[in-house]
């Protein structure tokens, strides 16, 4: 897993977050555990594929 | 007890011992831990156009004396970074430095412009850092820092846009055949300093699965394994331009480590990797580099900035 984790903030958008500075503990509903050890093509800042 | 102040150029520095990019972010996680007004500076981690996720995990793997990463230039982009991260740091006092990245001598003009337009105004840094490591998205990946005329083409291109009174220092890398020639190419272009060295290209393979540790397979390898190869290239560039500032980054952990640098001809240093074991190392450093002067009876940085290249001293001398 390392550091960070696909966390969903209170504006709805999904950010890769710092576990170990933000964290260590989340909300466990706002981490997208599905999408733990990938960047979701969602994420703000997520590599474009085209 | 010996006098740290120092400077990089024109730019003067209390101590000689900033962080290194990437290490402490814009500096907010390392507040707790050291005053950010006392440490030399603060080198922001680099920034981009546009926010960007980085890649995906693991992203870092420990190695020995070393570990590798391979963040993907995690960021929130330059406007967010000058609107909230920036002048939080400056409000701490801390004299800052932007690093700046990019995947095309456009996007580095791109940032160093919104970077320009932010120090007109009261958002001002103490200089600019280019990091040149970036992958040259043009020319199939291959990092602006391994070939000069991409080297010179970006130094030259946010010097350009940057104002003359704001220090530009160029990161050069050390995965090249002559870190002189990029050295050259780089104070051609217009750089003030050079900061040496980026992190060196690595891999480690997980000995159960076989397969690369790393989510994006290699990664930057820092922390004390590579110190000797960053004195080296330190004192090469230092050799072939004698008075150009450099600011000397490589698995510095101790004073002892720092002095190492200063003494290959490096005017002021930065610490990164030690940053993840011990986030006082800052200020650790710069203490216990003061301690090593005293011990050696010296008084001032400056008198031991260059002193590797000086003749050894012959039998009879005193």
């Amino acid at each position: 897993m390392t550091c960070v984790l696909p966390v969903v903030g209170e504006d709805g958008l999904t950010r890769m977050v710092r576990s170990c500075v933000a964290g260590p503990t989340f909300d466990g509903t706002a981490v997208r555990w599905a999408d733990v050890g990938t960047v979701p093509a969602d994420c703000v800042g997520a590599p474009r594929t085209s | 007890m010996a006098d740290l102040a120092t400077s990089v150029g024109t730019l003067g520095l209390p101590t000689p011992v900033l962080t290194a990019s990437g290490c402490a972010a814009a500096g907010r996680e390392l507040a707790p831990f050291v005053d950010l007004a006392r440490i030399g500076g603060v080198v922001t981690k680099s920034i981009m156009a546009n926010p960007r996720s980085g890649r995906p995990t693991p992203r870092m793997a420990e190695t020995p004396s070393g570990m590798l990463n391979s963040i993907g230039l995690q960021g929130p982009g330059v406007d967010a970074f000058l609107a909230d991260d920036l002048p939080w740091l400056l409000a701490q006092g801390a004299r800052a430095v932007v690093s700046v990245a990019g995947g095309s001598t456009a996007e580095f003009v791109a940032v160093a412009e919104k970077v320009a337009d932010a120090a007109a105004g009261s958002v001002r840094p103490v200089a600019v850092e280019v990091n040149i490591s970036c992958p040259n998205v043009a020319n199939r990946g291959l990092v602006f820092a391994c070939d000069p005329v991409a080297s010179a083409e970006v130094v030259g291109a946010v010097r350009e846009v940057l104002p003359a009174t704001l220090p530009v220092w160029a990161k050069l890398s050390p995965d090249v055949t002559d870190v002189t020639a990029i050295a050259a190419a780089a104070l051609d272009a217009g750089a003030d300093a050079l900061s040496l060295v980026n992190t060196t290209l690595g891999m480690a393979i997980d000995r159960a699965t076989l397969r690369p540790v790393l989510a994006g397979v290699t990664g930057g390898l820092s922390g004390p394994a590579i110190r000797p190869l960053a004195v080296r290239c330190v004192y090469q560039v230092a050799a072939a331009f004698p008075g150009v500032p450099i600011v000397g980054i490589g698995g510095i952990r101790t004073g002892g480590d720092a002095l190492e640098f200063l003494a290959a001809g490096a005017s002021a240093v930065q610490v990164g990797t030690a940053i993840f074991g011990d986030p006082s190392a800052p200020q650790r450093v710069a203490d216990e580099l003061s301690d090593a002067l005293d011990a050696l009876g010296v008084a001032r940085v400056a008198d031991v900035v260059g002193a590797a290249h000086r003749p050894r001293p012959t039998q009879g001398d005193t």
